[in-house]
């Protein structure tokens, strides 16, 4: 009994793919293992899958390797060029080297190996989910070109006789952000300050009785707040005097204030002495105050600055997304404090209406 | 590798060249199912044998069912030589006759380069009949079509190379 001509499926060794239809006897000529043409399970009718050989491996060594680097980079030099472009460009360079597939599913496979990455770091709590989303987003260009380079790379070493080409430009291709980071150094970026100002409508007075800090705002935060940021779980201490000091706790650590300046009506200034596991990788808080001008018989201009040490760089990669997560901080405290003055507000009508 | 000959009176003289990293009885091996082979082509859509006998000897009528996107249309043809071990050509004609549709004859030309190495030549000799069509047009469409079909039959043939390596 012979195996019938298929066009679309043919049956198959087992071992080696040989097509077995028509042979003399039932033994594959290539590789010697015998069939039965009557038992289906001797051979078989399917491609041998071997796709993911074509990317798998590539992608694995980019995780791997992607890993690794941001890993020895965070510990030594900490946030760089090395890091932020250096580490992904090379990502993505591995992966066009090393996954042979179609140019979509190469930009598709950088993508998915950065994000595996910052998952990665996420659980290693080498980043937090802002900063890991921040990361990633700022990690997508490098990665897009790394890859097509690695790609272009690839083929224009595909027909070179050099032997060590399967493995000596992916080696000097992740040595790349070391070299760049030793060449950095670490940096020491100066301080920052970022301020918010808004109106409110009532007197100095009752904006100053209305001061609150961050933990102390008890309305909904906004989603960056809520989701993305460590999250206040209560406070203890006053801001009365100068030298009193105010202990936040947060979801993940606490910070400490301290009263350095207080003008009644005016000015209330604070340093943070003490910043426990609360973004103490991406910056260093310093200090903060809130300002209060009056600019009409009942309105009052409040600024709230936050002033820091930023620990990430580049910093045109990650000033941006500072100045939007503090100046949104801000604005939740600033409405915080605008609804207290109201309420002040209307406390002393009511009294004053009661006293009448 | 492809090279294009287009004469004057659009005779058609077209070959391209790969080599494989497989020895030449294992390629033989994906090669010996002419009707799977040859439905490689990226307009093949299914050949089989005219009288219903084995498509693996010389003389045996075929028709070729052609898909171009939605339209399926069958042409007929001949295998005109076989080689066991090292090839087969056949010819794609139209049903209209041997003067229209472009007659072409298709050869597939195997040899071993060493002990894991092959090198396969895929040829097509014809007639181009839509004498209307500017000859840069012709020439650009012949080579996408076979560099289409060489690639398909490289991947393929990479593939059992790949599988080969892991198993055996």
């Amino acid at each position: 009994m012979e195996l019938e001509e298929s066009s679309s499926n043919p049956a198959r060794c087992l071992r080696c793919g040989y097509i077995l239809n028509g042979l003399p006897e039932p033994r594959c000529p290539e590789c010697g293992l015998e069939f039965l043409p009557e038992d289906p399970s001797t051979y078989t009718t399917r491609l041998p899958f071997v796709r993911w050989q074509f990317w798998l491996p590539g992608l694995s060594l980019a995780v791997g390797a992607g890993l690794i680097t941001y890993v020895i980079l965070l510990a030594t030099v900490g946030y760089g060029w090395g890091v932020t472009i250096a580490a992904p460009f090379c990502v993505g360079c591995i992966i066009g080297y090393a996954c042979r597939v179609r140019t979509f599913l190469i930009v598709l496979l950088a993508i998915s190996a950065s994000l595996a990455i910052i998952i990665g770091m996420f659980s290693l709590s080498l980043v937090g989910i802002y900063c890991g989303l921040i990361l990633a987003g700022v990690a997508f260009g490098p990665v897009i070109i790394g890859s097509l380079f690695g790609m272009a790379l690839r083929r224009h070493l595909k027909n070179n006789r050099f032997s060590q080409r399967d493995w000596l430009p992916m080696l000097l291709v992740w040595l790349t952000p070391f070299f760049w980071a030793a060449l950095e150094g670490r940096h020491v970026y100066p301080n920052e300050t970022i301020e918010t100002s808004v109106i409110i409508p009532t007197s100095v007075a009752a904006a100053w009785e209305g001061v609150m800090f961050y933990e102390e705002v008890h309305h909904e935060p906004p989603l960056l707040l809520r989701w993305l940021l460590p999250r206040p779980l209560y406070t203890s201490g006053g801001t009365q005097h100068v030298g009193d000091r105010k202990v936040c706790v947060y979801s993940k650590g606490r910070l400490v204030k301290k009263i350095t300046r207080r003008d009644e009506g005016k000015l209330l200034a604070f340093d943070v002495i003490e910043q426990e596991k609360i973004e103490t990788r991406s910056i260093r808080l310093t200090g903060g105050q809130f300002r209060f001008e009056a600019v009409g018989p009942a309105e009052t201009r409040v600024t709230l600055a936050t002033e820091y040490q930023p620990l990430l760089g580049p910093r045109f990669a990650w000033r941006w997304a500072e100045t939007w997560a503090t100046h949104t901080l801000h604005r939740h405290v600033l409405e915080g404090m605008r609804m207290k003055a109201r309420e002040n507000a209307t406390r002393e009508m009511k009294m004053m209406a009661v006293s009448k | 590798m492809i090279a294009l000959r287009l004469h004057h009176r659009r005779r058609v003289h077209l070959a391209g060249t790969f080599l494989i990293p497989l020895p030449a009885s294992a390629v033989w091996g994906q090669m010996r199912c002419f009707t799977h082979f040859v439905g490689l082509d990226p307009f093949h859509a299914q050949i089989r044998s005219a009288d219903g006998l084995s498509t693996s000897r010389a003389g045996v009528p075929i028709i070729l069912g052609h898909k171009f996107g939605p339209l399926r249309l069958d042409r007929i043809g001949r295998i005109l030589r076989w080689r066991e071990g090292r090839g087969y050509s056949f010819s794609d004609l139209s049903r209209a006759g041997n003067h229209s549709g472009f007659p072409h004859i298709f050869t597939y030309d195997l040899s071993p380069r060493g002990q894991d190495c092959s090198r396969l030549i895929v040829t097509v000799r014809g007639h181009w009949t839509a004498m209307r069509l500017p000859p840069w047009i012709i020439r650009l469409w012949l080579r996408w079509v076979l560099g289409h079909t060489l690639h398909t039959i490289r991947n393929r043939l990479l593939m059992i190379a790949l599988h080969r390596r892991s198993v055996l």
